[in-house]
């Protein structure tokens, strides 16, 4: 009988179910096993991303500030082990590894069709043994250099990373998640080490498991190669980010056939416990004032200021929150003319209703779809759970929210005098 | 498992083919009409297909279909277009969640099928052509699309390589197509070519989901057959649009210039053996896995990139190789991608990376039965190559395979192409003026 508590979390509505495995080794151990599928997907992720750059554990005595980059840099060599690379390892087991850094997160995965219990010893082994030298790091500067200069030919990223420069003064989420080719320079196998230290610590970690595995061999898995991490009590400090933008326009040259835009309206960040609420009232707005059925969108395709394009997301981290819509126009300034006054008549005449009945009918359409994969489940589980909640909160919160939300964000989220516009021509 | 495939040449032209399984909770439908690719008309084509996504007769304007597509769930209409090999594929399809996860066990999958043949054959139309509301702002859109080809480099690249590797061939044209056709497109030379699309191509259909949306599979099947029973004559049925690309007796070396930071360099090998297993277990084995013969040599040893790449085009019989190089050293890659390749050829692998190969294509074939867009996709593929292979079946003729056969594989491929698109400037890849 195992001593580890644990939760089961359902969705009352289908009845689905997963299992949340509180670790005697301090990790969130999420399962959901999918026995009609061949695959299975497992990620160990950690709460720790680009934006966390600086930080204090209580073996410091004031906070560090570590080189952008760092947190990819981190994941890249997190693959390199002192006696083997760990491509090679999956390589043995047939499974698909990857890696990826977020803003806020780091996840390491595979998935699998055969050999899942090889592969999650794997998982679990390599995250808890970072192998970091002077001639390892040295190697792969040149190697992330070139992944940040591909990034750099892709223009419409190059928009979005301005329009963040634009709205936050300070806040690292304006910063590059690769870093630059010049912040790299300053990465070191000590700075890894001490990142490595602070955020690699399982209390700040979670697993996830979908798919066609045995929830009691993985658990043995667990229990054979988890370490208890010491509690370092680690701080993470953000700068006191102003409310208003840093400048309403700005603009860069990168020959491009048609402009793009991005338009970002910069809003109050939201309490965690309340993002999820956030995201789908934010998500329902933006659709209402520019999705296909609004008269934004109308007019701007109908005057030939966009064509059928035109991309919507609410942006959000901790400490942010921004609504951005984006697209590809002869004319941005008009576009933006265009955008500020739909808002304004939205605000004098109402939303509506009937359009919003449709597009939360459409929105829990896209959560069922989510779930239907074990990539799809895993991912939900394990983002969900970094903000503290279950993967049905989606869908809960989409069944509760009502058109007067609605109506109370658009006066809440939106503030007109608040925007950038990023354009690259 | 309770996957079910069934195909069916229903008539002549027409190919439907149903990939059920119980835990899929959407239902997809995709009816593709398969023409030859040509300068003109597969413009023509990829355009008039992206205008019946827009509108139809009973939904003219864009935003009422948006809002049934909103009350179907979220559902999803959309054009398709793409190459494969000699061949232009284009259609429509729609999707949405399956009756049984609707809220209140509706059924949306009929009103998905019929929406998806109303956008087909009642387009929104005016005197007798297509209604200018949205044919306006779709061929500007294709404008924009022609004159924005550049806008991301790398696919530029691959575009702009491709057109030369396959110089001559069919595999050649330029899916947005030229500028100057764009502006030549006019509703009426839109409509003969929708009325042509109809008249002439092979369609092929496939219903792949969940599996309970039978009356929706029903009307489709009956319209389509309808439509070649009406078609003026017996339409050729394809088995299979596999078409060889001749290597070249030299290799070609192109280079151009781009304001961009990186250099892109796309190789090109080709081969004129069948053995589609071996080339397949080959490609892979060279620089298709995290540990293949590219990644591991030109990314981890030599930090030369960070993306290198080989995918084969089993339809072409061709190799192309992808990489992002620094400015100026383009040719160490190269250099390092022949000699890997050569590596191939003289049997420079262990048994070890030879089975983690295979270990490594058999979980990705086996991931296919996961979702519904692995195995459409796998399943159209296998038509195109005139095969009907299943993933398990694929599997163990790749099992089967030996050292010899990745060796002979190897040196059946010759060089054809090699494309730098290289940066005008390479200090700078963009410049702040405001």
């Amino acid at each position: 009988m195992r001593e580890d508590r644990f939760d089961i979390v359902r969705d009352e509505r289908t009845s689905r179910s997963y299992k949340i495995v509180h670790h005697s080794s301090g990790l969130d151990i999420l399962l959901a096993p999918m026995k009609d599928f061949v695959q299975t997907s497992a990620m160990i992720g950690t709460k720790y991303g680009s934006v966390n750059n600086c930080f204090k554990t209580d073996e410091d005595e004031d906070f560090v500030r570590v080189p952008d980059g760092i947190a990819h840099y981190l994941e890249h060599k997190l693959f390199e082990n002192d006696d083997s690379d760990v491509f090679e390892l999956f390589a043995e087991t047939g499974a698909d590894a990857n890696a990826m850094t977020g803003f806020e997160n780091t996840i390491y995965l595979f998935s699998c069709t055969e050999n899942f219990c090889d592969s999650l010893r794997i998982l679990l082994d390599f995250v808890q043994k970072p192998y970091f030298t002077q001639e390892n790091v040295d190697k792969e500067r040149g190697i992330i250099a070139q992944e940040i200069k591909m990034t750099l030919d892709l223009p419409k990223r190059r928009c979005f990373f301005e329009l963040l420069n634009a709205m936050y003064h300070v806040h690292p989420i304006k910063i590059d998640i690769a870093g630059s080719v010049e912040s790299i320079e300053e990465i070191t196998p000590e700075l890894l080490y001490k990142c490595y230290d602070s955020f690699y610590d399982l209390n700040n970690m979670a697993l996830a498991i979908a798919g066609n595995f045995d929830e009691e061999e993985a658990l043995a898995i667990c229990d054979e190669l988890l370490v208890p991490c010491k509690d370092k009590k680690l701080e993470v400090s953000f700068p006191d980010e102003p409310y208003e933008v840093v400048k309403r326009r700005t603009e860069l040259k990168f020959s491009v056939g048609v402009p793009m835009f991005e338009i970002g309206f910069k809003c109050r960040p939201a309490e965690e416990k309340l993002m999820v609420k956030r995201e789908v009232e934010a998500d329902l707005l933006l659709s209402l004032l520019a999705g296909r059925m609004s008269p934004m969108y109308k007019e701007l395709t109908s005057g030939g200021l966009i064509n059928s394009e035109l991309g919507r997301e609410v942006f959000d981290s901790r400490g942010v929150f921004s609504l951005i819509l984006s697209g590809e126009s002869n004319d941005p300034d008009a576009v933006l003319e265009c955008v500020l006054k739909h808002i304004r008549l939205a605000r004098e005449n109402g939303l509506d209703r009937a359009q919003f009945e449709l597009l939360k009918k459409a929105e829990y359409g896209m959560t069922v779809r989510e779930l239907n994969t074990p990539d799809g489940y895993a991912e939900n589980m394990l983002a969900f759970h970094f903000y503290g909640l279950d993967t049905f909160e989606l869908q809960r919160r989409i069944a509760q929210v009502t058109f007067e939300d609605i109506e109370k964000a658009l006066d809440e989220l939106i503030d007109t005098e608040n925007y950038s516009i990023s354009i690259i021509r | 498992m309770s996957l079910k495939i069934n195909s069916e040449e229903a008539a002549a032209g027409l190919r439907f083919t149903e990939i059920t399984d119980e835990k899929f909770n959407i239902e997809a439908i995709v009816i593709r009409f398969i023409t030859e690719l040509d300068e003109k008309d597969s413009q023509l084509y990829t355009f008039v297909t992206s205008l019946l996504a827009e509108s139809n007769a009973k939904y003219p304007d864009r935003a009422q279909l948006a809002a049934r597509l909103a009350g179907l769930y979220g559902a999803g209409l959309y054009s398709i277009a793409y190459r494969a090999g000699d061949k232009l594929v284009t259609g429509l399809a729609v999707n949405a969640i399956s009756d049984s996860f609707t809220i209140d066990k509706e059924n949306i999958s009929d009103e998905c099928a019929e929406l998806l043949l109303d956008c087909i054959f009642s387009p929104d139309m005016s005197g007798g052509v297509f209604c200018q509301r949205y044919f306006d702002q779709k061929k500007r859109e294709l404008i924009d699309k022609i004159n924005g080809a550049a806008d991301n480099r790398h696919l530029y690249a691959v575009n702009r390589s491709g057109r030369q590797a396959f110089k001559g061939e069919p595999a050649a044209v330029n899916l947005p197509g030229t500028l100057e056709n764009a502006e030549a497109i006019t509703e009426q030379t839109a409509y003969e070519a929708y009325n042509r699309l109809l008249d002439s191509a092979y369609i092929s259909v496939s219903f792949i989901g969940e599996g309970k949306n039978v009356k929706a599979k029903e009307l489709i099947k009956e319209r389509l057959l309808k439509l070649c029973a009406e078609r003026g004559r017996d339409r050729q049925t394809i088995r299979s649009f596999v078409s060889p690309s001749k290597c070249k007796s030299e290799p070609l070396k192109l280079r151009e210039e781009i304001e961009q930071s990186q250099s892109k360099l796309i190789m090109y090998f080709k081969t004129d053996s069948d053995e589609f297993f071996a080339h397949k277990l080959m490609c892979a084995m060279f620089g298709g896995t995290p540990f293949s013969k590219l990644f591991s040599n030109v990314r981890e040893k030599l930090s030369l990139c960070y993306y290198c790449q080989s995918s084969y085009a089993d339809l072409k019989y061709t190799m192309a190789v992808d990489s992002g190089v620094e400015f100026g050293n383009e040719e160490k890659a190269e250099a390092e991608i022949i000699r890997q390749l050569e590596a191939m050829q003289n049997g420079d692998f262990t048994d070890e990376e030879l089975e983690n190969t295979k270990r490594y294509l058999r979980s990705g074939a086996l991931a296919n039965y996961d979702t519904p867009e692995g195995l459409n996709t796998w399943y159209f593929y296998e038509h195109a190559r005139g095969t009907e292979y299943s993933p398990r079946q694929v599997i163990e003729f790749t099992e089967r395979l030996t050292r010899e056969d990745v060796i002979r594989s190897a040196r059946s491929f010759k060089l054809d192409t090699i494309y730098e698109l290289v940066p005008q400037d390479a200090q700078s890849g963009g410049e702040e003026n405001a």
